[in-house]
């Protein structure tokens, strides 16, 4: 690996300016007088509540970026100091932590309570007991959208309709109600259409690691790739922008056949070619990676980056037909697919991308990823013939985060995939 | 019937977590529908219109050692899947055509998935209960999941007379549901006649039983009940909040009963008791149980409702219980139930209803800890009254 110092790419920077101005706004709310909606990631409708001038806040954004920032553990003490057990969702925890001791955000900046919850609960149900837990706290108003599950695997007529029916007679009338604006279809459009470049973009980001060598990590870096796409820039020019300058960068790696960007500088040989199921850990992020980078292993495809959405099987937001378009965006998420359907989607992963191996980060928080794990690994290695692994970790309770044991399990698992080449 | 002989009758179908009962109607009734639900509710009236029988598959509890089903989960999940995975590998349900997964959890709706893999000989449907209650919307939404329900069960999509049973099935489930309600009052009433075990037990054996001859055992073991005599014990009244799915082990029940604490209103098996009033006869039947699910079932864990009417609701059951506390009881790991409890005890202090919690799991073995709690809960209400746990605030 080469240990040169870190040069920040001119995506890193676009990135770190439109978070900066993105809290900047949020800070000043009680000046410019913006509505804030809280939502989640998975199945959010970012276009919405911005074409609305409302800004969106992703409660799980805030608290895994309190994770990263070691700050997760103080605020998950005040949320068990406040009742809630130590066997529940530690995301959850974080937030409620940070809003109980003044809702200072992850960049030191307050963050404005919200004026309307929407609950667009997508993929977990956790979700809906969480927004309930902050319709306490905060007072406000909670609006539901009831994404239905693909639990047969594909999405139904009834289920588009049901999802429209929602957006059309309750989300949108309330945000209408607590924007003071009316809905305004034309500027959906033009954001669907922003949505579309974006996407259409991303995709080919993330299928860059189908290339040996891999250009990116799409685990320890995809996180830092989806952030735009999947919060509060979808929609907008900025997120395209963004999207245009990733892309040119990571062609100029392709042609040069550089392996992905780590904290250390660019990889260097490509040993391992993984597929990682599951989020990450947070609060160790930097050392998690490392137990990968240090291995020369990279991650061509993860399931995590695709927790608020799935492009690559063509879908993308609709101009012409924006509220059906939501509708099976937030349907297509990741942990809103059945169980087969995962495990259908993570075989392909596996041959397309050339992997040596499945691993599963399995979170000690979160049953809409990790019950079932057990089987998908099962399942995967019968189907896809290549070794798997699993590890366990949390996403931002540091108390839950073993590195000697993670560490072991790692380094045995790669002299595991070096076995299976000899033979 | 003597009573002891329906005490009898009635623990051993609660019991009966390898569904051998099942098996016996099974070949009473060859070509019948025999369809598993999960916890926490199921639209049973569809299954018993079709002439089968619903049997709810509610876990193995303190008696299924865990041999395979260890296999499938990480430690931090929940114990009821295991044990439900556990009885499946061992045979148990092999007897069911297709099993029901209700929209209640994370957990649950991903053992939808697996069980696809596992028993591709069953089929399964996840009932995604709405969480939008206009009837136009959530209520148009779901009508097509009875509907599809209904296909999955008689093979065939609903016809006129298929309807007309699910009319018939309603009527039943009623009455099954009114003997329920009229249970749970006369033991609200006279505690002390009707004991913890003997009571979960009359809801517990409806996971196996036909309504109808449900119905008439909890019936006779009722009247049986009124010519007991017991002594009333000086317990406190409590409501249990928090068994909706995964359910204590009756040893527990037993230990909260005999720390002093009589247990007046709960929510263990809370689908057989959800409907707070009948589910309307007449009329489109499929519309009557969409209906009836928006408009005639008290809060649960898995409904969405701003946490102040649920509070509320708390609130209003204890008054009407006439409950001296609550005492919180999730299953370890359970998110929906774990992640309400903050806002459900924050609403009773600022009401001065006092509470306990704690959690348990189907095969907890230990209940010393728990019956101190209890006792240490019922002791402070009795010694020193309701008032005195909030003089300190």
């Amino acid at each position: 690996m080469s240990r040169t110092d870190v040069q920040k790419d001119e995506s890193m920077i676009l990135q770190k300016n439109m978070l900066t101005r993105y809290f900047d706004e949020l800070a000043q709310v009680k000046e410019s007088g913006k509505k804030v909606v809280y939502t989640f990631v998975p199945g959010n409708l970012s276009e919405l509540i911005l074409s609305f001038d409302m800004l969106p806040v992703y409660p799980e954004i805030n608290a895994l970026q309190s994770g990263m920032r070691k700050r997760s553990m103080q605020f998950i003490h005040e949320a068990e100091k406040h009742g809630h057990s130590e066997d529940v969702c530690t995301y959850v925890k974080c937030d409620v932590g940070m809003m109980l001791t003044g809702n200072i955000g992850p960049t030191g900046r307050p963050i404005p309570p919200p004026d309307l919850l929407l609950l667009s609960y997508t993929g977990c149900f956790t979700f809906m007991k969480w927004f309930e837990n902050l319709e306490s706290l905060y007072g406000c108003r909670t609006v539901m959208l009831h994404v239905p599950y693909q639990a047969e695997g594909k999405v139904t007529g009834e289920m588009v309709d049901y999802v429209v029916r929602q957006l059309r007679e309750k989300v949108i009338p309330a945000m209408e109600e607590v924007s003071g604006k009316p809905y305004d279809p034309d500027r959906i459009r033009w954001m669907c259409e922003e949505s579309r470049k974006a996407e259409e973009l991303f995709v080919r980001c993330l299928e860059s690691a189908k290339q040996v060598p891999s250009p990116i990590d799409a685990y320890f870096g995809g996180v830092y790739y989806i952030s735009p796409i999947f919060t509060a820039f979808r929609g907008t020019e900025e997120a395209t922008a963004y999207y245009h300058k990733l892309w040119e960068e990571i062609q100029f790696r392709m042609e040069q056949g550089l392996g992905p960007v780590t904290p250390e500088g660019t990889l260097g040989e490509e040993r391992y070619r993984l597929v990682v199921e599951g989020p990450p850990n947070w609060t160790h992020f930097r050392e998690f990676w490392k137990m990968f980078y240090s291995q020369n292993a990279v991650v061509v495809a993860s399931t995590y980056t695709k927790v608020g959405g799935i492009y690559e099987d063509g879908f993308r937001h609709d101009p012409d037909r924006p509220l059906e378009s939501f509708a099976r965006y937030c349907m297509g998420c990741y942990t809103n697919l059945n169980l087969p359907q995962r495990i259908d989607l993570l075989v392909r992963y596996v041959r397309e991308y050339r992997a040596d191996g499945f691993l599963i980060n399995s979170i000690k928080s979160c049953n809409s990823f990790s019950a079932g794990q057990l089987l998908i690994l099962q399942e995967v290695e019968k189907r896809a013939g290549v070794p798997v692994g699993f590890i366990e970790s949390d996403l931002v309770d540091p108390r839950y985060f073993s590195y000697a044991h993670i560490k072991n399990r790692l380094d045995s698992y790669f002299q595991m995939i070096d076995e299976k080449r000899k033979h | 019937m003597e009573l002891e002989a329906i005490v009898t009758r009635l623990r051993d179908l609660s019991d009966d977590v390898s569904l051998e009962t099942v098996r016996r109607w099974k070949e009473q009734h060859p070509g019948a529908p025999l369809v598993g639900y999960l916890p926490a509710y199921a639209p049973r009236e569809l299954i018993y219109a079709a002439g089968g029988l619903a049997v709810g598959l509610w876990g193995g509890g303190i008696g299924v050692e865990i041999i395979h089903g260890d296999a499938f989960y990480q430690s931090y999940i929940c114990h009821l899947p295991r044990s439900v995975i556990e009885l499946a590998k061992r045979g148990a349900y092999s007897v069911l055509d297709g099993i029901i997964f209700p929209s209640i959890c994370d957990v649950v709706r991903n053992l939808s998935g697996m069980w696809q893999i596992l028993f591709p000989q069953q089929w399964v449907q996840y009932l995604d209960l709405p969480q939008n209650f206009d009837r136009e919307i959530g209520g148009r939404f779901y009508r097509t999941q009875l509907e599809n329900l209904a296909h999955h069960i008689c093979g065939l999509p609903p016809n006129a007379a298929y309807r007309k049973n699910v009319q018939k099935a309603i009527r039943e489930c009623n009455e099954q549901r009114r003997v329920l309600r009229q249970l749970m009052e006369r033991r609200a009433g006279r505690p002390h006649l009707y004991p913890v075990d003997e009571y979960y037990f009359c809801f517990r054996s409806a996971l196996v039983l036909p309504p109808g001859v449900h119905t008439q055992l909890v019936d006779d073991y009722m009247k049986a009940c009124e010519r007991r005599r017991l002594p009333e014990r000086d317990n406190i009244r409590v409501l249990l909040v928090g068994a909706f799915c995964e359910q204590p082990p009756i040893g527990l029940l037993r230990s909260i009963e005999q720390a002093g604490c009589y247990i007046v209103n709960h929510d263990l098996l809370l689908g057989l008791h959800w409907f707070v009033k009948d589910i309307p006869e007449n009329g489109d039947p499929f519309s009557a149980l969409s209906d009836a699910l928006f408009d005639n079932t008290r809060s649960a864990p898995f409904k969405f409702q701003s946490p102040a009417e649920r509070a509320e609701e708390l609130v209003a059951m204890i008054r009407q219980w006439r409950a001296d506390g609550v005492i919180f009881a999730a299953p370890s790991f359970c998110d929906p139930s774990l992640l309400e409890q903050p806002i459900l005890q924050e609403a009773l202090a600022k009401e001065k209803i006092p509470y306990t919690s704690f959690r348990y799991a189907e095969n907890t073995g230990q209940y010393r800890p728990i019956r101190e709690q209890a006792g240490t809960f019922s002791d402070s209400i009795r010694l020193w009254g309701k008032e005195a746990l909030y003089e300190q605030d």
